[in-house]
This record gives structure tokens, C-alpha cells and sequence, in this order.
């Protein structure tokens, strides 16, 4: 049984609003030919009419979905492939039912032998390993000077400075290839001007950047999983085939949310799962650089898939990556989320215990009504508690409107200061809030 | 001292720098407090990096969340209303998201004939549409649900969706209370609605409002005027100060033959023009005098841009504001013969003008169907007389476009002016299968609207193209796809186009099957 995709959540799959737009226009059964599927198979296949001469070969496997088309252009999924899978979702009487061609059988084997199902462990190459380590070290002490000289002279001397001694120290970090602590840095370049309680908040974040420094200062003397948190808090994560040997997780995975982030030229696209069976979360983290497209299987929330996870040692572990994917992906089953906001918050607070360098939570809760104060939302609970909402989430009016003044189960982000809802399940029904326009 | 007090010591150094201030870290019972005392104090900013290191992480581990004074709201009623299916819930994302816009109004009346309801996450995006288009409006309030209705309470930009037509008590209050343009917004919904109920809140509060307001406001008695506002018009609003208002009230009340202002038209404009029986022609007197009168009902001298003189300009305007039937019941005679004769005359075609636009005024086709036979319509044809094209019933007006097709028309290749296409843009009615072949015909054969510039569809045609969707039956939609095709494979500058019709009419069939299955 194949979930059905709605044309909102199939335009997100677009890598920018230029393609989902071109998408629509492609979406015409008038411009196609051979419009097919193979329901075994999960294949769907078309050939869209560029002019006279030229025709784009576009594919579509429903089981990832991954997808595949003969055009030139860069952005992936392509405008062809989207406007295939929509004509899928909206005009589904004209495709015909069909055997699968040459063609299209043999980029479904080729993928076949793709997957990393019985891939050599990989083992990290020493030298390599501790020149990286040294290199992080040597920024790091760099850093920690440029913190002491900053905290002699004074928070102060930041307000209503340009941002130009933030951007030389993230340089300088990059060239120590701690790119996190980079993006950390710019980021960080912002609060001074921006009002409020700025130097309690620049503090935190610089003593946070501290801890990382003396962590690493002592990095012998930590456990191996804190040692693996303290690379990655820095950007250094091990590679997928590194890490086959552990243990693998399996059980029915739900997509119950999932964030497209921009950074610069970089996309980090991040899906959070909650395991049926185990009820553990697992975080998978994507990325793709300016024109590449993400590699793995895009999974979309409110799907769910029987799959072997590995997750990436920590002394919190959350992050993971899909090791095997042994079935279809089907509609979302069961979540579970925390009874109570303190319940929820006991959950980031014991895990931020353990690796405060925590960069992305989440939190589940069921039983919240959406409340307005003025411009900013809330969400409060059974126990008469309440947590903020970032201020720019769009979709306000829409969970306003679902919720109804009743208690809905939410699923989101929580960056320890304010909540991004990103899905909820309201009378049976599990949608993602991500996808939801209209409201100016 | 508290943890907090030491936080707030620790960033007030942090502020003034190590150099200006010392570390004031404070002996302290707590486990925190004692960490803290350890650090090392060799160097001042690095003790105070390690102190903040500590602390943050401290608060950031103990959060705990805030008992909150917000109340919730009150939860939305349940609902009476079936919900509509998933199919169309979709259809109604599509719509709403800009695709096949034109439809929308169309779809909002089916699910209202079907009683049924959207689901609670289309809700903003359709009042908030709502809230742009005027149109859409009055639409929205049978499918909005109590959950529509509840939840607009909270968002200003959707007041429209909250009124409560039946308390009269405090939609009197509202009115004499909000502001302008919520105010405009409640009258422009009730003209739609409930227009009697319109007048009676305007006549209340029309004394004191503003000459803005007032004209603002008058303009929405359009919207389904009647017999029943004529006395408020003729007696409150004629009279203004402002010749503005003036001149709208006396085009409004010259859209009922029966009113007070109609009747004097008539006494004044009948002497103008002289029936003669014998030589089937009219005499024209033009009206020489100014009357302040006249200025009273609206006739107003002529503009600057009109290349009509004084008087034949004046008399065009008392032609246009008196009832048709004076002058085939004073002259016994029938409207046929009577713009015949008028044809003869020195100055035809403003009279023209003036019967067509009293005839589109009273709506009466009698009258429209003689002015449209008397002219010959061409690319030329005036537009004033072209739009009486509406006021026919439907199968003569798809005969007077069929009629376009034959003789000149048949030679001239099909585009935005061609008479064919410019009646059918007024034949608002759902269309003869007859009158939809001849279009696909002619669309086949010599489809030949171009922009040279871009070697594309001309936009005004296109847009054409979209609106005559509307009214080809839903059971032709196979028909039309079948015969078009051809030409979406043929030429790539009309594909876009031509993909787009046919998917629109796919639309709206399944659209119509979807909501009002046949039974």
C-alpha cells in the first residue's frame, strides 16, 4: 500500500520555489507521453515533450522515493521529476498501467546495487586523524585567546561595532577545519546589536564555546563518547562506512518532522524520527552544497519505514543514518510524546547534561493549545505551563486554526529558548505544518 | 548569595572587562557555588570564561518551564456541517494556491449548495483570501464552519467572517463604532446578503456621516439595488451638498424606470424627441436652457473630453436616464421603428449611446436586442453597445455570435477583437454544445492572436481563453481536450495555453463530480 503523497508535500521535495513553479507549469498530461506505472514494482516513468525533437526521460521510485531524470539541469529533483509526481498525485487516471521498459529496469537495478548493504568497514586512517585533531587544537587555542582578550576589554566595546573581528576569528576557524565553531562564531556576531538581554545571552554562548575549548584542551582524559560529541560540536563527524560495525536499531521508524535549513550555499536538510517499538528518537542530517542533491532517500513526515539505524556515538546519541531500509514506506502509525512540558523539558535537560554541545532537540508533547499574547504565541499544557514559540514560525494561524482552543499533540524543534512546531496529529490525522501557505 | 545574583555579577564584569572590574566570585554553599570556587583564579579573563563555561551550562541544565498567566481560549463549538472530502479538500489547496484561480468561486458555491465545510487547515488561507478579494467574500461565509466563524474572532483581518446578520442589536453597534473600513466591509457584505437591512443601517447613521463616507458607502447600493431603496434614495441622497453624491444617486435611481427621478426624466426628455408617423423619423429639439433642475438630477455639463456639443450631450444623458417605454408607449409604436427613425438624424450616434446605455440601466432587452440589430457590429463597434449582449436571454445571444461567424466574419482570422469573440465575452451563461463546437472549430482552424514581439499568445487573449472555461458544459471537457490536443503538440508557443485550458476544465469537471455527485 502506497502512501498517498499531497501536491504540497510533493512541491517540497523542489529544492527551490524557481523549480516547484516550473513544476507546475511541466504538471499537464498534454506535455507527456507514456505516462506508466508498475505497482509491483513502485516504478512510475514518462517522457516529458521538451519540443519537437527532444524528449526528458524522467523516473520515479515510490519505495525511497528517489528519482531520476535525463535532463541537464543541476537542481535535483528537477522540475520534470516534480511535475511527474504531481501529475501522480492529481491526474492519477492518466497514467496507464504497464510492464516495466529496458530503460527504466535498469536504473532500478542499478540502484539496487547502490545501497550500502554489505559495505567493507571502513577504518579511519590514523595519521590523518591525529593531524585534523592537531590542527582543531591549534584554532582552538587561538580562540580561547581571542575570548580572554575580548572578556578583558569588555562586552561593551561590541555594541554598535561592525561584525568584521567576528568574521576574522571564523575564518580562522575554518582554516582549524572546526567549521561549526565557525558558523557558531557568525553567529554569534549578531547579538550584540540585537537588543534585549544581549550580553547575558553572548555570554552563555561564549562560555558554551569555552567548554568546548577545555574539552578539548583534556581530550584524553574524556570518555570516547564525549570525545566523539566534542569533534562533532567542532564539524568533525565520521563517516558513514566507519561506523557499520555498531549496532544497528531496527524497528518501525515515524517521520515526524523534518526542517530545510539554508546556510550560505549549504542546504542541511534534518529529519527526526521516532522509533514505534524502541520509542526512541533519532535525528538524520543531510547535506548537500550548492548544486549537489541530497543523497539519501527523502522520507517526508507523516511516513513511516521498517529500517536498520545506526546511530553516531555520543554520550547523548541522536543523530543516525538509515543503515538498510527493509520495506515500503507507509503511512505513520503511532507517536507517543511526554505528557506534560516539564516531562518534555526533563528530556532535553538530561540529554543536555550529557553533550551540552547539543546543536538541534526536539520535543513531543501531547495535550497543548496554542495561545496568543500580543504577536508572539505560546503553548501551554494540562499542568498550566507554557513555552514560547519562535517568533518567526509561519504557520501560527494554521495550528491555531486545527487545534480548535482543544489540546493537540505537537511535534518540534527546541533550541532552549523557544519551540518550532513542525507536525501535529489532531483527531487521528498527522500533518506537517512545514508545508502549509496562505496567511500574509 | 543566589546563583542568579552570581550570574548577573558574572556578565556585569563581562560587560566592563577584567581590566576594569575584578571577579567578584562569592563563597557559596551550593554544589555549583563550590565547582565555581575551584577554577582556577591565575588569570581573571580565563577564570571568568571557566566561570561562565560553568554557569551557563547550569541555568541551561535546570530549566524549568514557567507557570504561565495566559488564558486559553475559549474551544471552537462543534460543528453542524459535513466535512467535504479529502479529493476536494485538495482541490480546494490547488485553487487556493493560485492554480486555476478563476474556479474558485465557482467551487465555493458548489460545497455551499452541498452544505458542506472545509477542513481546519485550509481556514486561514481561504480567509485570508477572502480578506483580499471582495468577490470571495460572501463566498466564504456558508463553508467557513463554526471553527471558520470561531476562529476569525481572533485575527482583525477576518471580521467579515464574524458578524452575526440576525443580532441586529449588535451589528447596530458595530456599525456606529468601528472603524471605516471594517464599517465598509460589514456593508458591502450585507448589500450582497441582506440589502434591505444595508439601507436601514446607512439611513440611520447617514445625517452624520462624512461626505468621504458617504460616497464610499453609496457606491455599494449597486449590488443588488431595488424599488425598496428608492425612496431613501431620491429623499436622503439626491439632495446632498456634493455634486459627487448627487450625480450617484441620480445614476443609481436611472437603473429604476419607476422611480421618482425616472418619471421627471421622462416629462423633460419627451418633447426632445418628436415621433413622426407618417415618415417614420424623429425630430430632435435639443434642450437650449440650463435647468438648475436638471443639475439637481444628476445631468451634469459635458467633460473635456467629450466631442460632443454642449446640447447633444445633455440630451444624450436625459436619454440615458428615462424608461424605454415612454417613447413606445407615447408613440405607439415598437423599438424597432423607433431607432430607425432615430438613425436618421443628425446626431445618431449619441443618441445611440444614450438608448444603449438606458437600456443596459433597465436591463431591458426588447430595447437591446433592436440597438443591436440596428448597428452593424464590427471591430469598431462601440463598447457601451456591445455589453447589451448580457441583457439578452441566453439563446439569442449565442445566435448573435454564431451570426459573426458568417458572411465578414467568416474571412477574418479569430483573435481578441473579432466580433465573435468579443460577443461571446459577454455571453455569461453555460454554453449550447452547438456554440462550444463552433468555438473549438475556429480555434483549430485559424488561431492567430500573436504578440510579434515574443512570438507568443497575446496576454488579453489568453486571458479570454481562461474565462470562457467557465461557461463550455463539464460534459464536453473529453470533446474539447480530444480536438485541442492536437494543437498543444503542434506549436510549442501555444502549448502552454491550450495545457492549461484543458487541465482547467478537467478541473473544474472533476470538481463538479467530486461535491455534487449526479445521483
Amino acid at each position: 500500500m502506497h502512501i498517498k503523497w499531497t501536491s504540497n508535500q510533493i512541491l517540497s521535495f523542489a529544492p527551490d520555489q524557481f523549480v516547484a513553479e516550473a513544476a507546475r507549469r511541466v504538471a499537464f498530461p498534454a506535455s507527456w507521453l507514456n505516462l506508466s506505472q508498475q505497482t509491483d514494482t513502485a516504478a512510475v516513468w514518462g517522457e516529458y515533450l521538451e519540443n519537437q525533437q527532444q524528449t526528458q526521460h524522467a523516473i520515479i521510485d515510490l519505495m525511497g522515493p528517489t528519482f531520476y531524470c535525463t535532463c541537464p539541469s543541476y537542481k535535483f529533483p528537477c522540475k520534470h521529476v516534480v511535475g511527474l509526481f504531481l501529475l501522480l498525485a492529481e491526474q492519477p487516471n492518466s497514467f496507464t498501467e504497464t510492464r516495466v521498459p529496458g530503460w527504466v529496469q535498469e536504473w532500478l537495478d542499478d540502484r539496487e546495487s547502490a545501497t550500502p548493504r554489505a559495505k567493507r568497514v571502513a577504518k579511519p586512517n590514523k595519521k590523518r586523524v591525529a593531524q585534523r585533531q592537531a590542527k582543531i587544537e591549534e584554532g582552538l587555542a587561538d580562540l580561547e585567546l581571542w575570548f580572554q582578550d575580548l572578556l578583558r576589554r569588555g562586552l561593551a566595546h561590541l555594541q554598535g561595532k561592525p561584525s568584521s573581528p567576528w568574521e576574522e576569528i571564523a575564518a580562522r576557524m575554518v582554516d582549524a577545519q572546526a567549521t561549526n565553531v565557525a558558523r557558531e562564531l557568525r553567529s554569534m556576531a549578531t547579538i550584540p546589536n540585537s537588543g534585549g538581554n544581549w550580553p547575558a545571552r553572548l555570554l552563555q554562548r561564549i562560555g558554551r564555546l569555552n567548554l568546548l575549548i577545555q574539552g578539548f584542551k583534556h581530550f584524553d582524559e574524556q570518555p570516547p563518547e564525549t570525545q566523539a560529541d566534542l569533534r562533532a560540536a567542532v564539524g568533525w563527524t565520521p563517516r558513514k562506512n566507519e561506523l557499520l560495525h555498531l549496532p544497528r536499531i531496527q524497528d518501525n521508524w515515524n517521520v515526524v518532522g523534518s526542517w530545510l535549513e539554508r546556510d550560505g550555499r549549504l542546504r542541511i536538510q534534518r529529519r527526526w524520527l521516532i522509533g514505534e517499538q524502541t520509542g526512541r528518537t533519532a535525528l538524520l542530517l543531510d547535506y548537500a552544497h550548492g548544486r549537489q542533491m541530497f543523497k539519501s532517500n527523502l522520507l517526508i513526515p507523516g511516513s513511516a519505514v521498517t529500517a536498520d539505524l545506526i546511530f553516531y556515538p555520543s554520550a547523548a546519541p541522536l543523530r543516525a543514518f538509515v543503515a538498510e531500509q527493509t520495506a515500503t514506506v507507509t503511512p505513520i502509525t503511532r507517536v507517543r510524546g511526554h505528557a506534560t512540558i516539564a516531562l518534555a523539558l526533563q528530556s532535553y535537560t538530561a540529554a543536555i547534561a550529557r553533550n551540552p554541545w547539543l546543536p538541534f532537540f526536539h520535543l513531543a508533547i501531547a495535550q497543548l493549545i496554542p495561545v496568543q499574547d500580543g504577536k508572539r504565541w505560546h503553548l501551554t499544557d494540562t499542568q498550566g505551563h507554557s513555552i514560547p514559540i519562535r517568533p518567526k514560525f509561519s504557520q501560527a494561524w494554521h495550528l491555531f486554526s486545527l487545534s480548535g482552543g482543544h489540546p493537540v499533540m505537537l511535534f518540534g524543534e527546541w533550541d532552549g529558548e523557544a519551540f518550532s512546531p513542525l507536525s501535529v496529529l489532531v483527531e487521528g490525522r498527522w500533518l506537517d505544518l512545514t508545508v502549509m501557505r496562505g496567511v500574509l | 548569595m543566589t546563583t542568579g545574583q552570581q550570574w548577573e555579577l558574572l556578565v556585569k564584569t563581562a560587560l566592563l572587562g577584567t581590566e576594569r572590574q575584578s571577579l567578584p566570585i562569592k563563597a557559596n554553599q551550593t554544589a555549583v557555588g563550590q565547582l565555581l570556587m575551584q577554577i582556577d583564579s591565575t588569570l581573571p579573563e580565563q577564570q571568568l570564561l571557566d566561570a561562565a563555561g560553568v554557569m551557563g551550562l547550569y541555568q541551561q541544565v535546570g530549566q524549568r518551564p514557567s507557570p504561565t498567566t495566559l488564558v486559553n481560549p475559549q474551544p471552537a463549538p462543534s460543528e453542524t456541517q459535513l466535512l467535504c472530502s479529502p479529493a476536494a479538500a485538495r482541490m480546494l489547496g490547488q485553487l487556493l494556491a493560485s492554480h486555476y484561480r478563476s474556479v474558485l468561486p465557482e467551487f465555493l458555491k458548489l460545497l455551499a449548495q452541498a452544505n458542506q465545510r472545509i477542513p481546519a487547515e485550509l481556514l486561514p488561507a481561504l480567509l485570508s483570501h477572502g480578506r483580499r478579494a471582495r468577490l470571495i467574500q460572501p463566498l466564504t461565509l456558508p463553508v467557513i464552519g463554526a471553527r471558520g466563524r470561531w476562529l476569525a474572532q481572533y485575527n482583525p483581518n477576518w471580521v467579515y467572517a464574524t458578524f452575526e446578520f440576525a443580532n441586529t442589536e449588535q451589528l447596530n453597534h458595530y456599525w456606529r463604532t468601528a472603524e471605516r473600513k471594517d464599517r465598509y466591509t460589514l456593508l458591502n457584505l450585507l448589500r450582497h446578503l441582506y440589502p434591505d437591512q444595508a439601507r436601514e443601517l446607512l439611513q440611520q447613521t447617514w445625517p452624520s456621516e462624512t461626505p468621504q463616507e458617504r460616497l464610499q458607502f453609496i457606491r455599494l447600493f449597486k449590488q443588488n439595488l431595488s424599488m425598496a431603496d428608492e425612496p431613501f434614495l431620491e429623499e436622503m441622497v439626491l439632495p446632498d451638498r456634493s455634486q459627487q453624491i448627487r450625480q450617484k444617486a441620480a445614476e443609481l435611481l436611472a437603473h429604476l424606470p419607476q422611480s421618482r427621478l425616472c418619471q421627471r426624466m421622462a416629462e423633460r426628455t419627451l418633447p426632445h424627441l418628436q415621433w413622426k408617423w407618417l415618415t417614420r423619423s424623429v425630430a430632435i429639439v435639443l434642450p437650449k436652457e440650463t435647468d438648475t433642475d436638471l443639475e439637481q438630477d444628476g445631468i451634469v455639463n459635458k467633460g473635456l473630453l467629450s466631442r460632443l456639443g454642449k446640447h447633444s450631450w445633455r440630451l444624450m444623458q436625459m436619454v440615458a436616464s428615462t424608461p424605454l417605454e415612454i417613447w413606445t408607449q407615447t408613440y405607439n409604436t415598437s423599438a424597432e421603428l423607433f431607432l430607425t427613425g432615430v438613425r436618421k438624424t443628425k446626431w445618431q450616434r449619441s443618441l445611440m449611446r444614450g438608448f444603449a446605455t438606458a437600456a443596459e440601466r433597465q436591463q431591458n432587452a426588447e430595447w437591446a436586442a433592436a440597438i443591436l440589430r440596428q448597428n452593424n457590429l464590427t471591430t469598431a463597434t462601440n463598447k457601451t453597445i456591445i455589453k447589451l449582449v448580457r441583457i439578452l436571454p441566453p439563446a439569442e445571444r449565442e445566435q448573435l455570435a454564431l451570426s459573426m461567424l458568417e458572411g465578414y466574419g467568416s474571412q477574418e482570422k479569430l483573435h481578441r477583437h473579432h466580433p465573435f469573440i468579443m460577443i461571446l465575452e459577454h455571453c455569461d451563461h453555460e454554453w449550447s454544445e452547438t456554440l462550444t463546437w463552433k468555438l473549438i472549430e475556429q480555434l483549430k482552424q485559424n488561431l492567430h492572436s500573436t504578440d510579434t514581439a515574443n512570438n507568443r499568445p497575446e496576454q488579453m487573449f489568453q486571458k479570454l481563453l481562461r474565462d470562457f472555461i467557465m461557461h463550455i458544459p463539464p460534459h464536453m471537457t473529453p470533446t474539447v481536450e480530444q480536438q485541442l490536443m492536437p494543437i498543444a503538440q503542434k506549436d510549442i508557443a501555444w502549448r502552454p495555453i491550450v495545457s492549461e485550458l484543458v487541465s482547467t476544465l478537467k478541473f473544474r469537471q472533476e470538481m463538479i463530480q467530486e461535491i455534487l455527485p449526479p445521483v
